[in-house]
This record gives structure tokens, C-alpha cells and sequence, in this order.
């Protein structure tokens, strides 16, 4: 089966829009204050590339695109996503900030399913730790999208598309 | 009034007991289907009332949700119990689909408490006043 590549599949704008709708509507607690900041388009060598990568879920998609939603981030912009998201009043566990990257990439990918006409198939969501092969520095990645705290510019959180 | 959160999230499933608890329901919860299936089972068994609301995603191992709904509308002592697909999936085919099996409403991740709410209201299970004092 032919597929479209990311760069078809999506557009930056509504890269952008859909990690803005996910910040707003998910996040309990928007005044923390994080919003998209940086999105680059299509050359993976401007792929936004800034601390470093601790978590990462991806969720697969399978039809008109094929290739994977990842969510990549720092231990410290996991943890910050995971208190609000889940609207923890005490710290995050690793567990937390596994549950909260693995939705928000099964989130993102089903929205990311839904810009391709065609449709295709949704693949639950994985999480993996430490040297992970996919994420912004990943050759393969079209598209990435960074979210930062005001407070903590360096805890990152950013989302890539990668073709299969 | 009781709601039945299924998604295997805990993220989600956390974020979706939240809002039902706010709009005063107790919360069952099941990670996929066949979990809710037994949840339920175990609930009704104990003399427990039957939910009035099931809030399911689609994407779940072991049993989806579209395979829940099914399993659930097969049931005739659970006819009162609004079927709720709260999802990433967003495809119109797969809405269609969820529909026609029996699912009553169909609610897409991301979403705001607030359409949440108003699904609620839709379905007769929240007050419009009282989703204006929430959130």
C-alpha cells in the first residue's frame, strides 16, 4: 500500500494546533503556563532538537500515513506533565509519567489519523526509557513540535512525526 | 449514580473519574473491556445499581471498545445504561460504527471537562446549573 509521507499527512499549522488543543483541554492547570513554542518544517535537519530525551511513548498509525506519533521529554517535563495532566497534588511517579506520555501519544495519534483522509488504523501506544531510537534527533523525523515551561525553559516536551 | 470509566490509560481513566465525581457520580472503573465486564459483574452482583453511564474508549488490548459495546447492548438489564465512547478515535467510518453498535454518544480526545458536561446533559444525566458551577 502506498502511503503518504508526514510532510502530506499533516501540516505544521495543525501540528501545532492539535499539541495547543492537547495543552488546553487535557491540562487541569494551564496557568503553568506552557505553550508550543517551536515548530519546524520539513527538513529533519531542523528538527527541534533541546535537552535531553528521558520518556518516550509513540503510538503507530497504519493507513493513508504510516508512521509513529512520538512524544519525547525530559524527566523533569515529564514529571511536570504528568502532576498536571493527572492533577497530582504530590509528586509524579515514573508510572505517572509513563500513563500521561502514553495517552498523549495515543491522543495525538488518533487526532494526527484523523487530519489523513482515508483513515488507516491506530496502534496502542508504547513508552520506552533512556537510549530510545526515535525522537526529534531521529533522522526520520518530519516534523517536530516543543512545548517549555516559562520557568523551566529546559524541560522540554516535544512531538515528532517519523515515516515508517 | 454510578459511571463505569473504561479506557487502559490510568492517566485518562484518572482525568475521566475526576469530572463524573464533580458531576456527582460513583465511579467503577475497568482497564479494558473484558475488566469492565467483570467489574460490572462483581458490582451487580453485590446488589449494586446499574451504572447510569459507561464512558469507553476504543483502543484497548484484551477487548475494544467497540467490542464492549456490543457485549453490553446484548444485555437486557442494562438497557438504561447510556454507552458513552470517550476516544482518539475520530474517524467519521469508525464513529459510524460505534454508533450503529449502540453506543449513544461520542465524545473525542482531547476534550475540555466542559464537553464532557455537556454531554452529560445531553444524555439527562447532569443539570445545566450544575455544570455552570464546575471547572
Amino acid at each position: 500500500m502506498t502511503t503518504m509521507d508526514a510532510a502530506a499527512a499533516v501540516s505544521t499549522g495543525d501540528m501545532v494546533a492539535l499539541v495547543g488543543d492537547l495543552w488546553t483541554s487535557v491540562v487541569p492547570f494551564p496557568e503553568e503556563g506552557a505553550a508550543p513554542v517551536e515548530a519546524t518544517w520539513p527538513s529533519p535537519a531542523q528538527a527541534v532538537v533541546r535537552g535531553t530525551v528521558d520518556v518516550e511513548g509513540a503510538a503507530d498509525v497504519e493507513g493513508a500515513w504510516s508512521g509513529s506519533v512520538v512524544v519525547s521529554c525530559d524527566e523533569e517535563s515529564g514529571l511536570r506533565w504528568a502532576r498536571a495532566m493527572l492533577a497530582l497534588e504530590e509528586d509524579a511517579t515514573a508510572a505517572d509519567v509513563e500513563d500521561t506520555v502514553a495517552e498523549i501519544a495515543n491522543v495525538l495519534g488518533g487526532a494526527v489519523k484523523a487530519q489523513c483522509a482515508g483513515g488507516g488504523r491506530l496502534l496502542l501506544p508504547v513508552v520506552d526509557h533512556g537510549e530510545v531510537g526515535v525522537g526529534p534527533s531521529d533522522p526520520r523525523a518530519s516534523l517536530a513540535v516543543s512545548l517549555s515551561w516559562p520557568d523551566a525553559p529546559d524541560a522540554v516536551f516535544t512531538v515528532s512525526l517519523l515515516d515508517a | 449514580m454510578i459511571g463505569l470509566v473504561v479506557d487502559d490509560s490510568r492517566a485518562m481513566r484518572r482525568i475521566v473519574r475526576g469530572s463524573l465525581e464533580r458531576a456527582g457520580m460513583e465511579v467503577l472503573e475497568g482497564a479494558d473491556g473484558q475488566q469492565a465486564l467483570d467489574v460490572l459483574d462483581a458490582h451487580l452482583a453485590g446488589g449494586g445499581e446499574v451504572p447510569a453511564i459507561a464512558t469507553i474508549d476504543w483502543n484497548m488490548p484484551v477487548m475494544d471498545g467497540l467490542a464492549l459495546v456490543v457485549a453490553l447492548r446484548r444485555r437486557r438489564e442494562l438497557r438504561s445504561m447510556a454507552l458513552m465512547m470517550v476516544t482518539s478515535e475520530s474517524e467519521q467510518a469508525q464513529v459510524v460504527r460505534a454508533l450503529a453498535a449502540g453506543a449513544h454518544e461520542y465524545l473525542f480526545k482531547p476534550f475540555t471537562e466542559d464537553a464532557l458536561f455537556d454531554k452529560l446533559e445531553l444524555l439527562g444525566l447532569m443539570e445545566p446549573a450544575t455544570a455552570g458551577e464546575t471547572w
